[in-house]
């Protein structure tokens, strides 16, 4: 092993789970999540040298390889929470399970910005960046995604609300 | 209020847990097998690129100026098996032009896009020459307006200066040295005449020309040209001449339509009514002992004309495969008192050279020697060479015009931006 893979590996043992933490919100599914990281992990050992920021590449190949490989696959929107959802007594967890069940039916797109913008907190002009869109797309994208959330989970609009 | 922010964190706990080494280890070795594959593209890329525009650049830079050799210099001289045409942006470009007549024996003369051109016996190469004087004229098709010797070592052509003074200009293709005949002085009252025709004695010593006014008196008068002379005495010629004729001892003769006359210089020596030949052509060749004349013609019936001018009558030198439609023959020459060489045109099929048996002669039947090009006019050829095979060489390497530059380059272009989109699209796919 060679100090550059060393480095990588560090890398990936301190970062790797703030990182699938990112993916499975972007995918909302464990495999897909596993899956995502991996791919923006080769990309990154891949261009290793070039990184000065390894974590701000990854993450960009995150939001970007997500979207893109919903296009390609065209994954259905529908999500496979059923299935992963570990056990649980819920009750505390209604507000958190409809949240997570609103956003599996938001497109990727409108999903992956309101993680940038709510999670990662970028602002509109650094998400737009990082997905290659402009200013005006993400702002309007957002809008978009809220309504949505109002109308398929009126539950929320508490949450939403002061962002709406 | 939940704020959404903490439970989009709360969403995000419920991740699976990161497997660090093995992950990681993972895709270390694909993420650098990924790169291993960049490298080999971008070099490949980059070395098809160089190829790509370094080919181009050769082509583009490295094109003739000049219409190069197409065999080896020492070659020994004979006729090449193919009379190409010269393309009309190398005519349209003077830089391709050569005053330079010290060129050596030639295999064939004509005129393409109304310029001479000399085909070298001993390389193949092309010229387009640079006669002093040369002119085209207008008007009809007047015979052999740039003539080469049977032996291939001098041509003559019609010059017409700007004072209006017009003749027969020869020049020895060893050494360039250029010999004028003046037959019409400058200034001269009345309508300009030009030189027609000019031809060369089988041996190629004596040259026959002969002037005119071809649109308003037709043909005025003829001569001939002694070996070495630059003078020349002449005589007149009937409006309706045709073609002119020399043969090796100071014969001069001139065809009509329907008619042939020899004379000497002391006296009339045959005139003769050929009242077989329909539409003479502008070409006739004598036989090298002066008694045979072959005639140019355009009949249906696959031979050429022969007129006996001891016996007062013509025959007819026959040959096959040249009398599907309309083909015209024009003599060439002859090759010895044997055989004539003739440009036989088949209206279908293109024209050939063909060594034809004189009549009475049906030694060996005919024989293609060579094919002319569409585009080659005026045709003469270094008769005395054919008593040799004629030789494959190659095509002359004509530079390349500008809309085939253009096209070569879009080409080029076109691939380079293939071989660097392929080499992004293959960057930019995801690792495997």
């Amino acid at each position: 092993m060679d100090a550059r893979e060393a480095e990588f590996n560090d890398f990936v043992a301190s970062r790797s789970g703030a990182l699938l933490r990112t993916a499975y919100l972007l995918t909302g599914d464990h495999h897909h999540a596993e899956d995502l990281l991996q791919v923006a992990l080769v990309e990154a050992a891949r261009r290793w040298e070039k990184l000065d920021e390894p974590e701000a590449y990854v993450r960009r190949v995150l939001y970007t390889r997500n979207i893109s490989r919903w296009r390609k696959r065209h994954l259905d929107e529908v999500s496979l929470l059923d299935h992963d959802r570990p056990a649980s007594s819920a009750a505390d967890h209604d507000l958190r399970l409809t949240l997570e069940q609103a956003l599996a039916r938001l497109t990727v797109k409108q999903r992956t910005i309101l993680v940038l913008r709510y999670f990662e907190d970028l602002t509109e002009e650094q998400t737009g960046r990082a997905l290659g869109i402009s200013r005006g797309t993400v702002k309007s994208v957002t809008r978009q995604a809220f309504e949505r959330l109002r109308t398929r989970a009126p539950e929320l609009a508490d949450l939403i609300g002061a962002h709406a | 209020m939940t704020d959404l922010r903490e439970e989009l964190t709360r969403i995000a706990e419920r991740a699976p847990s990161p497997r660090p080494y093995d992950a990681a280890h993972d895709a270390w070795r694909r993420g650098r097998r990924a790169r291993r594959r960049d490298r080999a593209v971008v070099l490949g890329v980059v070395a098809a690129v160089l190829v790509v525009v370094g080919g181009t650049a050769s082509l583009l830079v490295t094109a003739p100026t000049r219409i190069a050799p197409a065999a080896p210099v020492d070659a020994p001289a004979a006729v090449p098996t193919d009379l190409r045409a010269v393309p009309d942006h190398v005519l349209a470009d003077p830089a391709f032009r050569t005053s330079d007549l010290a060129i050596g024996v030639q295999a064939a003369a004509f005129t393409s896009g109304g310029l001479p051109v000399a085909v070298s016996a001993t390389d193949g190469s092309y010229r387009i020459l640079d006669l002093p004087g040369w002119n085209a004229p207008g008007g009809a098709s007047p015979s052999h307006r740039v003539a080469l010797s049977p032996d291939g070592r001098q041509l003559a052509w019609a010059y017409l200066d700007p004072d209006g003074e017009t003749g027969v200009r020869t020049v020895t293709l060893e050494d360039g040295t250029v010999r004028e005949i003046p037959v019409v002085p400058a200034n001269e009252p009345g309508p300009q005449q030009e030189v027609l025709a000019v031809t060369w004695s089988p041996d190629s010593g004596w040259l026959v020309w002969a002037s005119g006014v071809i649109e308003t008196e037709g043909w005025v008068s003829h001569g001939r040209v002694a070996p070495g002379s630059s003078s020349t005495r002449p005589w007149p010629a009937r409006p309706d001449t045709t073609a002119v004729l020399a043969g090796d001892d100071a014969v001069r003769g001139l065809l009509h339509p329907g008619h042939i006359s020899v004379n000497d210089d002391e006296a009339r020596i045959a005139g003769f009514t050929i009242q077989r030949v329909l539409e003479p052509t502008p070409v006739a060749a004598m036989s090298p002992d002066g008694t045979r004349v072959a005639v140019g013609s355009t009949t249906p019936n696959g031979a050429v004309d022969v007129v006996d001018l001891n016996r007062m009558r013509v025959r007819l030198a026959y040959f096959g495969g040249y009398d599907e439609g309309q083909t015209t023959y024009a003599p060439l020459g002859w090759l010895g008192a044997d055989t004539i060489a003739v440009a036989a045109d088949v209206a279908s099929r293109g024209t050939d050279i063909v060594l034809v048996p004189a009549p009475g002669n049906r030694r060996d039947g005919e024989a293609v020697v060579a094919r002319v090009e569409d585009g080659v006019a005026d045709l003469t050829v270094a008769v005395d060479l054919l008593d040799r095979p004629t030789v494959d060489r190659p095509g002359p390497d004509w530079p390349w015009s500008e809309e085939r530059q253009r096209l070569v380059l879009a080409g080029a272009g076109l691939l380079v931006l293939l071989a660097v989109a392929a080499a992004v699209v293959v960057r930019r796919r995801p690792a495997r």
